[in-house]
Order: C-alpha cells, then sequence, then structure tokens
C-alpha cells in the first residue's frame, strides 16, 4: 500500500493514471457503438490503416499521432462512403486498405533515417510515456464524445437499430453515420499511445461485451463498459508495474480475466436460478 | 371523398435502372388498396419514393396534407419489411415505439412526457406493457410486428403504408394484424403491398397492380385475364387450392 502512494508521487504515473479513466470513458462510449452497430472489423481496419500515417509523419518529422489522426478519419470516411456508393463488396475493402496502411507505415519508417526506437510504442502501447499533449487531446476528445451521445443519443441508438426506418423518418442517417466513423477513428488515434494499434480493439470490445451480459439497456451498457474499461486498464498498469512487463499487454490480459470472470458468475447464476425455479415447482 | 396523395407522370429508380415508368395514381382518405406485383416489379420503390426516401427522376408526388409541404413525412406511417432486425440490439420495446415519433423533431429533441404517455398508451392497447421495458431481441415475430404497427401509427397518421408484413408471421398474428388494420381503416388510408393477393383480398377495397407499370383496379375482385391484361404475373394459383374461390369470393 506504501509502495502504492509512494506511485502517485510520480506525475508519470499520476498522467497514466488519468489516461487509464479517459481511455476508459471514451472507448466505453464508441465501443458500445460499435459493438452494437457490428462494425468491430471496420474499427480494426481503421486502426491498422493509421499505421499508415505514422510512418509517414515519421519520416516528414511530424507528430506521428497527427498522422495517424488524417489516415484514420480518412479510412473511416473512406470505408463508410464506399460500402454505400461503391459497387465493391465491404469487407474486402476494409482488408486492402488494412493492409495497405500497415504497408505505407513500414515502408516510411524503413526510409526514414536512423533507427525507430519508439516504433514498438505505437504497435503495443505504452501507457506509462503518456505526455501532456496526449491527455490533453485525449480529454478534448472524450468531452467531444460525451457531448456527442448527449445531445444525438436517441438517434444514435435508432439509426443503429433500423438504419432503414430510420432513412425513412428522415433522422440525417448520413450525418449520424460520417459524425460517428470520424469519432471511432480519433478515438482509435488518440487511445493508440496507451495500448497501441495491435491490442486497441480490445478496449473497444471486451468492457462492452462484458456489460452486455449483466444488462440489455443501452445506456448501462456504456456506463458499465466506461467502469470495466478503468478497472482493467488500472489494474493492468499496476501489475505493469510490478511484473515490469508491458503495459498494454497487461491491461488487455485483465480486460479478458474480468470478462471470463463474469462469464463464470453468470454461468453459475443461471444454473443457480434454474435450480431454485426447479424446486418451487 | 377527399384525396390525400396524388403522383402524377412519376419516373422512379436507382442510378440508370429504371423501376418505375409513367405512374399515375391516387390515394383518397379511408382508402385501403392492395399494392401486388411480381418480386422486383417496383413496389417497394414506390412505397419508398411516396415516402421520400427515393428521388423521381422525373414527375411529381403531391400531398394533401396538414401544414408545410415538407413536413409531409409526419403524416405517413410505414411497416417495413420485416428481415433485418439485429436480435441482439439493445433497445427496449418502448423505445422503439417512441422513435415513430421522431420525424419533424428538431436536431437536438427529447421526447415530452405527453410523448411517452402516448407510447404507453399504444403499447397497452397491444398487449405488449408487460414487456414494454423488455430488449426487442426477445419477442416473438407476432409481437414484433405489434411494437412495429405502434411504432407506425404513434404519430397519429393520415396514410399507413404496410411491406409485405405477413412474411415473417404465424396465421394467427397475421389474422390479427388484418382485423386491426380493418379498424384502422375508419379513420387512415392504408396501401398494403403483398405478393399473396389471395388472404388480402377481404379485407382491401381496391387494388394497384404494380409491374414497371401502374394499372389501378377499382374492385378488391380481380381475375387471372385481368391480371394478365394488366402485366402483372401475381403467382395466385401457388396461394390457395381453389384459386377461383379466392378470386371471386362473392360472384361464386
Amino acid at each position: 500500500m506504501k509502495e502504492l502512494i509512494e506511485l502517485l508521487h510520480y506525475q508519470y504515473f499520476i498522467n497514466a493514471v488519468l489516461a487509464a479513466f479517459l481511455a476508459a470513458v471514451s472507448c466505453g462510449i464508441v465501443g458500445t457503438y460499435i459493438v452494437t452497430r457490428r462494425i468491430v472489423f471496420i474499427s480494426g481496419g481503421i486502426t491498422h490503416t493509421s499505421f499508415g500515417g505514422i510512418g509517414i509523419a515519421y519520416f516528414l518529422g511530424f507528430n506521428p499521432i497527427l498522422g495517424a489522426a488524417v489516415f484514420a478519419v480518412l479510412s473511416g470516411l473512406g470505408i463508410e462512403f464506399f460500402s454505400r456508393k461503391g459497387n465493391i463488396r465491404n469487407d474486402s475493402v476494409i482488408a486492402m486498405i488494412w493492409s495497405l496502411g500497415m504497408a505505407i507505415g513500414i515502408i516510411f519508417i524503413y526510409l526514414s533515417p536512423g533507427y525507430a526506437p519508439n516504433l514498438m510504442t505505437y504497435l503495443f502501447g505504452s501507457i506509462l510515456t503518456v505526455n501532456r499533449f496526449d491527455l490533453f487531446s485525449l480529454l478534448a476528445l472524450t468531452l467531444l464524445i460525451i457531448l456527442f451521445f448527449v445531445l444525438f443519443f436517441r438517434r444514435i441508438q435508432y439509426v443503429s437499430f433500423d438504419e432503414e426506418y430510420a432513412s425513412t423518418l428522415n433522422l440525417r442517417v448520413g450525418f449520424i453515420n460520417y459524425s460517428l466513423m470520424a469519432l471511432v477513428a480519433l478515438t482509435i488515434v488518440f487511445n493508440i499511445k496507451l495500448v497501441g494499434i495491435i491490442l486497441l480493439l480490445s478496449l473497444l470490445t471486451i468492457p462492452q461485451n462484458a456489460a452486455n451480459m449483466i444488462t440489455r439497456d443501452y445506456r448501462k451498457i456504456v456506463l458499465l463498459s466506461v467502469l470495466i474499461g478503468f478497472i482493467g486498464s488500472l489494474s493492468g498498469l499496476l501489475i505493469s508495474y510490478y511484473l515490469n512487463i508491458p503495459s498494454g499487454a497487461s491491461i488487455i490480459f485483465c480486460l479478458a480475466v474480468i470478462y471470463l470472470l463474469l462469464r463464470g458468475i453468470m454461468a453459475v447464476r443461471k444454473k443457480f436460478s434454474l435450480r431454485t425455479e426447479n424446486t418451487i415447482v | 371523398m377527399k384525396k390525400i396523395l396524388e403522383i402524377k407522370n412519376l419516373y422512379a429508380g436507382y442510378d440508370d435502372n429504371v423501376v418505375l415508368k409513367n405512374i399515375n395514381f391516387q390515394v383518397h382518405e379511408r382508402d385501403f388498396i392492395g399494392i401486388i406485383g411480381p418480386n422486383g416489379g417496383g413496389k417497394t420503390s414506390l412505397v419508398k419514393t411516396i415516402l421520400g426516401v427515393i428521388k423521381p427522376i422525373s414527375g411529381e408526388i403531391q400531398y394533401f396534407f396538414p401544414g408545410k409541404s415538407k413536413d409531409f413525412r409526419k403524416f405517413i406511417a410505414y411497416l417495413p419489411q420485416q428481415s433485418q432486425i439485429d436480435k441482439k440490439f439493445p433497445i427496449s420495446v418502448r423505445d422503439v415505439v417512441l422513435s415513430g415519433l421522431t420525424s419533424g423533431k428538431s436536431l437536438f429533441f427529447r421526447f415530452t412526457s405527453q410523448d411517452k404517455k402516448r407510447a404507453d398508451e399504444l403499447i397497452e392497447k397491444s398487449g405488449l406493457s408487460s414487456i414494454s421495458g423488455n430488449p426487442v431481441g426477445e419477442l416473438s415475430g407476432g409481437q414484433l410486428q405489434r411494437v412495429f404497427l405502434a411504432r407506425a401509427v404513434i404519430s397519429n397518421p393520415i396514410l399507413l403504408i404496410l411491406d409485405e408484413p405477413s412474411t415473417y408471421v404465424d396465421n394467427r398474428s397475421e389474422f390479427e394484424l388484418y382485423e386491426t388494420l380493418k379498424e384502422l381503416n375508419k379513420e387512415i388510408a392504408i396501401l398494403l403491398v403483398s405478393h399473396d393477393i389471395g388472404t388480402i383480398s377481404s379485407y382491401i377495397k381496391t387494388i394497384a397492380c404494380v409491374n414497371l407499370n401502374l394499372h389501378y383496379h377499382p374492385s378488391n375482385e380481380i381475375t387471372s385475364e385481368e391480371l394478365s391484361i394488366y402485366n402483372c404475373p401475381v403467382d395466385i394459383i401457388a396461394h390457395g387450392a381453389v384459386p377461383h374461390r379466392v378470386l371471386h369470393q362473392h360472384s361464386k
């Protein structure tokens, strides 16, 4: 315990805790949208495509996150556009953009002079190196997401549930779809530094699916996802510190453990409630 | 009877593909029109054009509704084909019914307590009160259809459009639905899209055959000869062992 309090004296550790909280909130909300809308694969495409932006920004000497943001938003809107208008298979488009983004990233990082030591940060994340810029951009994004979901909650829910009917009601389906795709892309980009490109998808899906086991109410899924995401990130952070293992991986591992625990509890409860029902009969 | 909708010289379709050609069609108050025709004949496209989802290539649709003409959608209720509902999507029965009220609301709308009261009344009427808070994924086909019908009529429409409502429900629910429609038809005009003319013929008042063109038939009885004149190949024999009884119910 004493050691834990001592940890809080370190700015980098406080930053990491704050980042974990903001990640839990932003990924909790956006992830609920992704999971219920069944666009997890699209999100995977956006995540990996953003590596192309990281590579180019790295080559040109910009902040890699800005490059990633441009690539992620463009790929998100591109996928949305082509899956609607283009005469092409949706999942194939995603796979092509996915691998093309990774290829561009690798080419440009290879072309950059000198060694690329923090490449691993983007692939696997490193929550302990989060700086003020990362925190503030994540905070701004999180506030934007909360605002958007509070203002348009009904529209988001109705468009996700029954897009065709929503379009007959003139619910501004296009506006909702494109704005959310941009938000998904930005959420992915600003969380890359925390858990990395390869592991990010789990922060957007594990808490939501765990929450969905407990409730089938959209708002409660969002709140529970945030809670589960935060518990998972925080415990993963501590474990990574004590065992000296990469933080991204330990966060994902903790989330998976929470998910499996909840699954087990739900299974036991179901069995138990069945048994009591039987005894009543 | 007052005219509520008039379509004049309408051409509509997707991209370069014209699926509706020179359509002229009128709907009056308390009409109950069966829209029949072969699959791919343009029935659903006609419905979507009336709903304003598909923009006409040429020609026009006039709505004789109160208020501003751009708010026409508020007065048309729609029960879509029941096919692609995500059974796992987290949304309650009540929220689905409420969604029928969103048309014409401002961008940042909230439902009023009046909206919610109206939803609860309709849910009660549909016999769904006990499952009002349940996720729609838990419902049976018949229950789901009652939810969608409540969602359609919650806005107090002047015109109700149903697209193949009997596809995913059992016979009992289908019968109940048509009885409900009969009741609703005392106040609302109804367009019922169906490929199955047999079942609906005793409920509808008139028929519109849609197959690229539209032929209006001012009676609820139609013969095979007439269908072939209208170039409207509907598979009538498949839907009844004694097709002539189905076709000439009152003139045997």
